[in-house]
């Protein structure tokens, strides 16, 4: 029993954190948000050639492919320190459900590219509900929606249903029609992949597709949940510090009661959702019987947790936190679009609950 | 990151397991700890416990324990709760003084106090409070007054638990007249059968005597059994509110265990609470049956990670405050849940007791406020955890 990261997981979470303090600034941010078409704003690419040096984008490709053979444990290491700067990218769903998508399907054509953070892969046509990953059926195409990045992906691993059971096709970009769909949170560029199944984009059917959506549906929470509970430490300490600062009656708001009370919920709710976090991501590192109950528990705790963080924060920001010129809402959107997301707190508990029933 | 159990940890948990279950008194055998009767019965099932050396597994072998470590305490304690064993009637000794006499009592009273505590043999109580000295503890009044050999103590204390019955009392007193606050105090070990105490039982919300008053009037105690330095007792008091606060006063199993329960109320009631009830009309109360469960297993998570933390040699700190607000809001949410699952009928007594639920939601209530109000732990997180001014 050693339920810790260790030192060398540390030092790889500290060395991405310090890479992003440099490269992934508020304004930075803003800058994707208010340019979104624009491929160089916000220094995007230069931060994601920064995390692929690092090594984030490869965690878990195979070293043969160039990649760091980690597992999901250093993944959500590094997704935490991404969310605490509110990281526009989707390096979660890229480095821990997509590339592991990758390897399980052997493909061996992406792999090395996907690894380097040159392929940008796409994950959809997988939504979660409390009864588990539902996958849409279809006789003709489809449009899997919400595909963060769509428009700069060059793969994309997209689930479908037949008469036969679930399916998972790797498609090229040149296959699909993208349709940029914008949202409140805009950092993530959402956008809606239509496409049509075909055996040539096949890679995964029967009870090997089954699973492989079960482990792609367990890594999207997970990602998810570890990007949710930085989303509330990254607001959290902002908000904390400008308690500091900010003066009323004569005194730093901080030192009252009502304000105390208000930001140590957070703290208190994030101490409990951390290690849901980390035991959820070893369980699929270590093929746990308990995966698909612990990351349902962790996406339900970090989304109450991010949604919480965002609602406090903005509340002890006052007004000036409701005003788009402030820095709150590039994480206060992203913590509750991201909540909703791949089973938002009341259904995961609900799987949770039936998982722990019936395991 | 390595979350499997030993060969050597799943054999400790198998032989737990393997006595609780020849040993543990079937449910409602036992009267309730907060009666005379009740209580002779748990301080039993306690000397049985230690006879078998289960009652305090992470204690040295001297002292009646396996000397095993924090991993094997845990563990005892999931099969403690899965068995269904009762109340620990010792609780306030061997969770919360234990700790203390380890890190600050000399050879001495480690050699005098920690066997019978251990054993049931001298039942403890906590001496803090006062009457006007509650989460503002360092206001504390009662005094000590140096005489020969020893020290002579005034006062009155309040909120005791298990003070209606028990045989020891531990307490902090001012020893310094000209001392304010935090500083002066002194952490006094008292005999309850010493002349000049009076104890006055206190009806609780159920009218049993489960807490009391003590007083007082020129109590002798010799010099031995000052625990820690004269005057530190406020450093040697917060190192029990780290115990009572953080894990070893509530392990995680006591929590999992109630949430099994009520989802299996909830089934038996209302519905598969797991299986689309969440949709239902009966919706909200699926989902927080489903909330019990996941912060239950968060609360469980997170001790595990403290437990890695304290066998890596770091302390606890501030965080045990966070933990405190965690486990007893869980217990509210938990047997509220179970109220309002049960409806009117909760309120019904059964051949002349309160349900099991009832029962223990009125404990759960208490949670909040003993050692030290949750608003008390809220400033503590914000003020040390988020280094907020204070007040």
């Amino acid at each position: 029993m050693f339920f810790a990261l260790s030192d060398d997981q540390v030092a790889l979470r500290d060395g991405a954190a310090e890479v992003l303090a440099g490269l992934c600034t508020p304004a930075d941010v803003r800058a994707v948000v208010e340019h979104p078409d624009d491929p160089t704003a916000g220094r995007a690419i230069e931060r994601w050639a920064a995390l692929a040096e690092l090594g984030a984008t490869g965690l878990l490709a195979p070293e043969a492919d160039g990649g760091l053979d980690l597992g999901m444990v250093e993944v959500t290491a590094i997704v935490s320190a991404a969310g605490r700067v509110a990281l526009p990218e989707p390096l979660g769903l890229h480095a821990g459900v997509a590339v592991p998508g990758l390897v399980a399907v052997a493909d061996t054509s992406m792999i090395a590219a996907a690894a380097s953070g040159e392929l940008l892969i796409g994950v959809g046509g997988i939504e979660i509900d409390a009864d588990g990953p539902v996958i849409e059926a279809t006789e003709g195409s489809l449009t899997a929606r919400r595909v963060p990045h769509a428009d700069r992906s060059g793969a994309f691993l997209l689930a479908a249903a037949d008469d036969q059971g679930a399916t998972v096709h790797l498609v090229p970009a040149s296959k699909v029609t993208i349709e940029m769909t914008p949202s409140l949170a805009a950092s993530r560029r959402l956008g809606a992949v239509t496409w049509t199944p075909s055996p040539a984009t096949l890679v995964a059917s029967g009870p090997e597709a089954a699973a492989l959506i079960d482990d792609l549906a367990n890594r999207l929470c997970v990602v998810a949940a570890a990007e949710l509970c930085g989303l509330a430490e990254g607001m959290l300490e902002m908000t904390a510090a400008y308690t500091l600062d900010r003066q009323q009656f004569g005194k730093p708001i901080g030192s009252f009661q009502s304000i105390k009370h208000l930001l140590a919920d957070v703290r208190i709710a994030l101490e409990f959702a951390r290690p849901c976090v980390l035991r959820a991501a070893w369980a699929i590192d270590a093929d746990d019987s308990l995966q698909a109950h612990d990351a349902a528990v962790a996406k339900a705790l970090a989304s109450d947790v991010a949604v919480l963080a965002a609602a406090t924060c903005l509340q002890v920001h006052g007004g000036i936190g409701y005003t788009w010129e402030h820095d709150l809402h590039l994480f206060g959107s992203r913590a509750r679009a991201l909540a909703a997301e791949h089973g938002n707190a009341p259904a995961s508990r609900a799987r949770a609950l039936r998982l722990s029933r019936h395991v | 990151m390595d979350l499997t159990f030993s060969d050597a940890e799943e054999a400790f948990r198998s032989e737990a397991a393997t006595w609780l279950a020849a040993n543990v008194p079937a449910p409602g055998t036992l009267a309730s700890l907060d009666t005379a009767e009740g209580f002779e019965q748990h301080r039993a099932f306690e000397a049985k416990m230690f006879a078998d050396r289960w009652s305090v597994v992470s204690w040295p072998e001297e002292f009646g324990g396996r000397g095993v470590g924090i991993i094997e305490w845990l563990i005892f304690e999931e099969e403690y709760y899965r068995a269904g064993g009762p109340k620990r009637v010792s609780q306030n000794g061997i969770f919360l003084l234990a700790p203390t006499i380890f890190d600050f009592g000399t050879p001495d009273q480690q050699a005098r106090f920690l066997p019978a505590m251990a054993s049931g043999t001298e039942i403890w109580c906590q001496g803090w409070s006062e009457p006007d000295a509650g989460s503002d503890l360092a206001s504390l009044r009662s005094k000590a007054t140096r005489v020969d050999g020893g020290w002579v103590l005034d006062g009155q204390k309040t909120w005791a638990s298990r003070g209606a019955f028990a045989e020891w009392c531990f307490g902090l007193f001012r020893s310094d007249a000209a001392s304010e606050r935090h500083r002066g105090l002194t952490y006094f070990l008292v005999s309850m059968d010493s002349p000049g105490i009076t104890r006055r039982p206190i009806a609780q919300l159920d009218g049993e005597t489960g807490f009391a008053e003590i007083f007082f009037d020129q109590v002798f105690v010799p010099d031995d059994h000052v625990l820690g330095e004269v005057g530190q007792g406020w450093q040697v008091a917060m190192a029990t509110a780290g115990s009572e606060r953080g894990l070893s006063l509530r392990s995680p199993a006591r929590y999992l265990e109630a949430t099994r329960r009520l989802a299996d109320l909830f089934d038996e009631r209302i519905g598969d609470a797991s299986a689309g009830a969440h949709l239902g009309p009966d919706g909200r109360l699926a989902d927080r049956v489903a909330e019990s469960w996941t912060r239950a297993r968060a609360y469980e998570l997170q001790t595990w990670a403290t437990a890695t933390a304290i066998r890596r040699g770091q302390g606890v700190g501030p965080e045990a405050s966070t933990t405190k607000v965690y486990w007893s809001e869980l217990d509210v949410l938990i047997h509220e849940t179970a109220l309002e699952i049960l409806g009117p009928d909760a309120d019904l007594l059964i051949d002349g007791e309160l349900s099991a639920w009832m029962d223990g939601y009125l404990f759960s209530l208490a949670g909040p406020i003993y050692a030290g109000t949750n608003q008390i732990q809220r400033n503590v997180v914000a003020e040390r955890l988020l280094k907020m001014p204070r007040s």
